[in-house]
């Protein structure tokens, strides 16, 4: 049998009555709430329980700073807030002509004073003060001494007559490393187990994912078969729309779901990083990107979600035919046991060979189909493998994808009107070369 | 050209259900598919609606093989429900909506069928809140007092009675306005009021010039409606044609007869096989019009008061019977 437009005539109310049905049930209500409040809370809640203290003043360590500049430097104002992604909301102001009272009961408990005074033989110094009752941290006040230190440099040197290149120059950072023979040969364990982190991440997501997928199809395929409402369908829509449209329903639910959550994780993640001072969201990037992930960037979430789909496709296709060839909802737990078997080993080895360093198993796991639904966005995101390689393992689940789809089309209408015993895979296949007698559809 | 059933065999294995089975309809009527538990009619059914692969044969509507695209069929199955946990509303407007008929118009069909089967209750919950909110003033006037409206919730389907859920599944079948209608066992498990509701929508659709083709064990119901029938048993066709030739062949040969004392030794003379007897009612088996004839004779002779006389074909619930247990009978 072959697809034609005609076969998946009707797919489009299947697809919205299926849809809307997931969305009004209870139990999927709940189950969406629960996802969007751990969402909400996973950042802060990691953080808490993590030890990390909640920044004492949200938004800016230190309020305002007044400068007072005794010396013929020209302390710029600006270019302290843009130094320092810390002090960017950080009121900064030279006080021109005035000098330092001494007086800190002047100073609210977010404010800071900076005098800045000239020795002998060129030499500088920054004096800070904060009032007796200041809520600004020891940390924030030393990052705030080594951000003027930068800048009275910045104004010598601009005094010198350097050009800003030279002083971008001299500027800057360099790090340096101190260490063993045997921890430069450890540096490629240390990238492995990065790897390995991403990947056990990245796993976890897709197995959450296309288990949910997989229930929810097997749930919809058996309560129909159950509900004895075959027959009525199929004088309207044929059995490959029934199929295709339940199943389109229950990604479109799940990835809804998952975008959600991904949503929900952002603005956690957002508020977070004013509440606890953690990296922004560059920032996290560049850290994954020193960690080995060398592709890192904001193409991974597409390359994850089109994986995930096609991963996620496969799975619920064989979940489809398991769940029609289930006659009640008895039959559940066992129609799901292959999918979740596939499911769980692919998650399995995909986490064991990522804690393998070999070539040859990072081109397999990204080019297997069950496989490179866990591993190809990692390989490419880790840089083991190139663009090319992604898309022709994407090329290759999509040709598996269509071969259980043709076989789909070829049960799939004997499987929903079978009733008895739960039908085994090989009793499929018999289905599919017409060597049973259990059914024989259109 | 109506339809055209042509050859339809089925084989599962060395197992033959279906065996060479044909039959057409030219005109718009009832066709009745009869047959013992498991001759082959629900699969026969299956076939002629591609939900089953045939081994051999055709069906054709208007000269076009019967489908979805080529004919618009109405198929209420022997083994129905409605999805169990879901507002009978929606149910009702996606069976619409697959057959192609607009949101629109498919909740103007509901309105329509919901009274006419008497359901409205069940689809509008508002409408059971108006009855329930009616009630009589002191002179015992009937009013609706004006109370705070709660919002019903709209009903389920296994919140309906076993009668009322096939009456949503017969209105799924009827929303689209079928021009082929099937029905497989459709009074079954209906109490006699809903049963000639049903029946009622029957001859209305007959009337309407609707094809049927009905499958049922209820004989009665079926002879009510039908013109043909085919008498399926062990996966052939054992009998089929028109029911009023059939019965025109078979001849008129029961009698009943009921008189004011015993004759069961004139029917014992006459050489007429009783069937059974009860206060004087006699139903008997006659060979021949003749010889019910000559029984009457021989009792007006000897003074007997005859009370009835009723000299009647063969029932179908007999045509069927004889049928399953006899040889091939076909009349073209």
């Amino acid at each position: 049998m072959s697809f034609s437009k005609a076969q998946l005539k009707g797919t489009k109310q299947v697809f919205s009555f299926t849809f809307l049905s997931l969305l009004k049930n209870k139990a999927n209500i709940i189950a969406v709430a629960v996802f969007l409040i751990a969402g909400l809370l996973a950042v802060p809640a990691a953080m808490l329980l993590g030890g990390r203290q909640i920044s004492a003043a949200p938004g800016a360590p230190v309020a305002q700073v007044q400068i007072y500049n005794e010396t013929d430097l020209q302390i710029d104002s600006s270019r302290l807030a843009q130094s320092d992604q810390d002090f960017a909301a950080t009121g900064f102001k030279v006080m021109d002509d005035t000098a330092f009272s001494g007086d800190t009961r002047e100073l609210s408990e977010d404010e800071a004073a900076a005098v800045i005074t000239e020795g002998k033989g060129e030499t500088y110094q920054i004096d800070l003060y904060t009032s007796a009752e200041t809520e600004i941290s020891s940390e924030d006040m030393s990052a705030l001494e080594s951000l003027l230190q930068e800048e009275v440099k910045t104004a010598q040197y601009q005094k010198a007559g350097l050009s800003d290149r030279q002083i971008q120059l001299l500027n800057a950072q360099y790090s340096t490393q101190i260490g063993t023979v045997s921890d430069v040969v450890n540096e490629d364990t240390q990238e492995q187990g990065s790897q390995y982190g991403i990947q056990l991440g990245y796993a976890i997501v897709v197995l959450i994912v296309s288990i949910m997928a997989v229930s929810y199809i097997i749930r919809t395929v058996v309560e129909e078969k159950a509900s004895k409402l075959v027959e009525m369908l199929l004088m309207s829509v044929r059995p490959l729309a029934l199929i295709a449209g339940k199943i389109l329903a229950a990604m479109a639910y799940v990835f809804g779901i998952f975008i959600l959550f991904l949503i929900s994780l952002l603005i956690s993640y957002g508020v977070s990083i004013r509440i606890f001072g953690l990296p922004g969201i560059s920032e996290l990037l560049e850290i994954v990107r020193q960690m080995g992930a060398g592709n890192i960037g904001p193409q991974i979430p597409v390359i994850m979600i089109i994986s995930m789909i096609l991963g996620c496709l496969t799975f619920a296709i064989i979940a489809g035919l398991s769940g029609a060839g289930c006659s009640t909802t008895e039959d559940i737990s066992g129609a799901s046991t292959t999918v979740m078997l596939l499911i769980m080993g692919g998650y399995f080895v995909a986490i064991m060979i990522s804690n393998v360093p070999s070539r040859g198993l990072e081109i397999f796991s990204a080019l297997c189909p069950v496989l490179s639904v866990f591993c190809g966005p990692v390989q490419y995101a880790m840089g083991n493998i190139s663009a090319g390689m992604l898309i022709l393992s994407w090329v290759i689940q999509g040709a598996v994808i269509l071969l259980l789809a043709l076989f789909c089309a070829k049960v799939y209408s004997s499987l929903i009107i079978y009733k008895g015993n739960r039908l085994k895979w090989t009793d499929m296949i018999g289905l599919a070369r017409n060597k049973t007698g259990k059914g024989g559809g259109r | 050209m109506g339809l055209i059933v042509s050859d339809l065999s089925k084989k599962y294995g060395n197992n033959t259900v279906v065996n060479h089975i044909s039959f057409e309809m030219d005109k718009p009527g009832v066709y009745a598919l009869l047959g013992t538990n498991g001759a082959g009619k629900t699969t026969t059914i299956r076939m002629m609606l591609n939900m089953l692969s045939k081994d051999s044969g055709k069906v054709l509507w208007d000269g076009k093989p019967l489908d979805t695209d080529t004919c618009n069929v109405g198929y209420l199955a022997e083994e129905r429900g409605l999805y169990p946990k879901y507002p009978l509303m929606d149910q009702l407007v996606y069976f619409a909506g697959l057959k192609g008929v607009s949101k629109s118009e498919a909740k103007k069909r509901i309105k329509y069928w919901a009274k006419r089967l008497e359901v409205e209750e069940y689809l509008y919950p508002q409408f059971s809140q108006k009855i329930t909110q009616m009630t009589t003033d002191r002179r015992g006037k009937l009013y609706a007092p004006k109370t705070k409206k709660k919002r019903e919730k709209p009903k389920l389907a296994d919140q309906l009675s076993k009668g009322n859920q096939q009456k949503i599944q017969f209105m799924i079948t009827l929303l689209s306005d079928p021009r082929l209608l099937i029905l497989d066992e459709p009074m079954s498990g209906l109490d006699p009021v809903n049963t000639d509701l049903f029946k009622d929508i029957i001859r209305e659709e007959i009337g309407k010039g609707k094809y049927l083709i009905m499958s049922s064990h209820q004989m009665a119901t079926v002879e009510e409606f039908c013109t043909d029938i085919m008498i399926l048993d062990h996966s052939n066709a054992v009998l089929q044609g028109n029911l009023n030739e059939i019965k025109k062949q078979r001849g008129r040969e029961n009698l009943y007869l009921k008189t004011e004392q015993d004759i069961t030794s004139y029917i014992e003379a006459a050489g007429i096989r009783l069937i059974s007897e009860k206060e004087y009612e006699y139903d008997l088996k006659v060979e021949s019009e003749a010889q019910a004839n000559r029984l009457l004779g021989m009792l007006i002779e000897n003074g007997v008061t005859v009370i009835r006389f009723d000299l009647k074909e063969p029932s179908l619930h007999e045509i069927f019977v004889e049928a399953v247990g006899g040889e091939k009978h076909v009349i073209q």
